[in-house]
């Protein structure tokens, strides 16, 4: 393990999303897919909807109907379950707290996928199947090949290079917010702060990275939105 | 040399049914089919299973579960009957044994054929975390090992050893199948496995599935001439079995109970949705079937006649595959973030489909039922073969001396 990257340890790497900004357009799983060279079938970001009963329906009767996106990936947390089950230690906690994976000591057993609360891991049942039919994305961004997992990784190449994950780059609305969470100066620090947030599934004591900060725009419904 | 293999090659040869040849060829078949189905796996990867990223285990896991209670409860069987004199059940305890080593090293099996690198299996013992995956497997290779060495006490008739051997194997039994529990126990994502209830609920299904493979076990003893049709002790087993399965049923119905109550929290939602909706007939289906084996087996007939017996625990048997299957296939096909569009399927889907999915309804693939069934198949021949090997011929002087 001494080859593997471990990052800076003063860094606490987190990632704010403003659900008040977030219109549910796709386009940071779309990007993440494009960097990451994520195939077929599978992606390692989603935006869910909490609102009425499908993708994109509001909550409630008009008028006083209500939605709002929650783009869940990894969330890199801190007592993160798929560490803490995974048999070979494939998958592991860097020094800046991202959620890394090894993908040459991977063997398939796919107990993190169990163990994941999010959904955020997929698995490659099949050699990756691509449209176009090569490669795509960033060539500093490991291969992986069929019978790994694979998630978010809050874009760790780019991070160690000192670059935003894409996904932030790529919101048309600069809904997400990266940065270190342990510089009580940073934005995200200071949006954490004066915003408030929550996150998902709290009480199952992940302590992940992820915020959603609060929406201050109209008050959320909650439906849907687990605590 | 033990006096008693030179005695069952003096006595002539074993009987055989008149079954036992077509019904060996049909095992090799399903072997043969098991290893076609193991080699598109490799080649193809697991895209040929119906696991997808909402139900990412199914088959294979269930019958490593499966197999493995039976191997934990199979060597309770047989440690207890020694520790305890319980001399019904001595005639039993080497076959007993033989099960539970083949059924672990079936569970082996069907763990490494569901990996997606299973050329990779030894990560598992050059980079060992504090997993319960990792525990597991160490757990097991070690209790394949005490087996064998517990079996070559028992064939030499080394009485004394056997019993320090006995006595070292009930807590091997229990702990290894509670290890296996533990890997469900915490699972935050999977609330209906994640309860200190399953490793009771773990426990009493090997003692159960153990028991039935055992009754069976004694059966084909008997048919082949290994055990005195007046010592098999299908009434003692029938017993245990009736005291088993209700304290199973309890278990499995307060976790329910409790589980109703909280439909305010996402776990329950989940496990609510999750029993409640197509995956969740394998546990209604299951207390069924249990409930049914308890009342036949409160009346004394069922109790005393051999083929009620064995009719009950194939009934037993199949009540605990059910409940196996109810903590993968149920309890996986609800996530937890229910929130639409779900989850990734995690494969390409046709144009106009969905490529995510708020639940899964799964059901093994053919591949998946020729690789489990292969194996399972495998693991009948290997336990004929090693049971003719080893078990005494003439019974009387196979009972082994007291201490």
């Amino acid at each position: 393990m001494s080859d593997r990257p471990m990052g800076d340890p003063k860094k606490k790497w987190g990632m704010a999303i403003d659900i008040d900004r977030c219109v549910g357009c796709w386009a940071c799983s779309i990007a993440c897919t494009e960097q990451n060279d994520v195939p077929m079938g599978m992606t390692w970001n989603r935006i869910l909807t909490d609102g009425g009963k499908h993708h994109d329906m509001p909550s409630g009767t008009y008028p006083n109907v209500d939605i709002t996106y929650y783009p869940v990936a990894c969330q890199q947390c801190e007592n993160a379950p798929c560490v803490e089950v995974c048999p070979t230690g494939a998958t592991y906690k860097r020094d800046d707290g991202i959620v890394a994976i090894d993908y040459d000591r991977c063997i398939g057993c796919r107990y993190c996928m169990a163990a994941c609360p999010y959904g955020a891991r997929v698995f490659n049942w099949s050699e990756p199947k691509r449209i176009p039919s090569f490669e795509i994305g960033a060539s500093y961004v490991p291969a992986r090949h069929k019978g790994v997992v694979e998630k978010c990784t809050f874009c760790v190449e780019r991070v160690d290079m000192g670059k935003e994950p894409f996904c932030v780059e790529a919101c048309p609305y600069d809904a997400r917010i990266f940065g270190d969470l342990n510089n009580p100066e940073s934005e995200i620090s200071q949006l954490l702060r004066t915003r408030g947030s929550t996150q998902l599934l709290q009480s199952k004591g992940t302590k992940p990275r992820v915020f959603y900060l609060t929406k201050q725009a109209k008050q959320a419904l909650g439906q849907g939105v687990v605590k | 040399m033990s006096t008693n293999s030179q005695l069952a090659r003096g006595t002539g040869i074993a009987r055989r049914s008149a079954l036992s040849t077509p019904f060996n060829i049909i095992l090799a078949l399903l072997v043969l089919a098991g290893l076609v189905a193991w080699v598109d796996q490799l080649s193809q990867g697991l895209i040929v299973s119906n696991m997808r990223d909402v139900t990412s285990w199914g088959l294979g896991i269930t019958g490593f579960m499966f197999f493995d209670g039976i191997s934990a409860g199979a060597l309770m069987l047989a440690a207890g009957a020694r520790l305890f004199r319980a001399e019904h059940l001595r005639q039993v305890e080497l076959g007993a044994l033989i099960a539970s080593l083949v059924t672990m090293v079936v569970a082996a099996m069907l763990i490494i054929t569901d990996l997606g690198n299973p050329q990779r299996l030894f990560n598992l013992f050059l980079y060992p975390t504090t997993s319960p995956m990792t525990m597991d497997v160490m757990g097991i290779t070690l209790y394949i090992i005490f087996e064998i060495i517990y079996l070559w006490a028992l064939v030499q008739h080394r009485e004394s050893a056997s019993r320090v051997l006995a006595a070292i194997g009930l807590p091997v039994a229990v702990g290894v199948h509670t290890i296996g529990a533990m890997i469900f126990a915490v699972l935050v994502a999977r609330p209906f496995a994640n309860t200190a209830l399953i490793v009771p609920m773990f426990l009493l299904s090997a003692l159960i599935s153990g028991l039935a493979v055992v009754a069976w076990v004694t059966w084909w003893g008997q048919r082949s001439g290994f055990v005195p049709a007046a010592e098999a002790p299908f009434r003692k087993l029938a017993e245990l079995l009736a005291l088993a399965i209700p304290v199973s049923l309890l278990l499995t119905l307060t976790d329910l109970l409790t589980y109703s109550f909280q439909q305010a929290t996402a776990a329950g939602q989940s496990v609510i949705a999750a029993v409640g909706g197509a995956s969740g007939w394998e546990v209604w289906l299951q207390i069924a079937l249990f409930l049914l084996v308890f009342i036949a087996l409160c009346f004394e007939q069922v109790r005393q006649r051999p083929t009620s017996v064995l009719t009950v625990s194939a009934v037993a048997l199949v009540g605990v595959f059910l409940e196996r299957i109810s903590i993968m296939a149920t309890s996986f096909s609800a996530p937890l973030l229910s929130m639409h569009p779900g989850v990734p399927i995690g494969v390409a889907q046709p144009v106009g489909t969905s490529m995510f999915a708020t639940s899964q309804t799964y059901y093994p693939s053919l591949g998946e039922w020729a690789l489990f069934l292969g194996v399972v198949a495998l693991g009948v021949l290997v336990f004929k073969v090693l049971g003719r090997a080893y078990l005494p011929r003439d019974v009387a002087d196979g009972r082994g001396k007291s201490d």
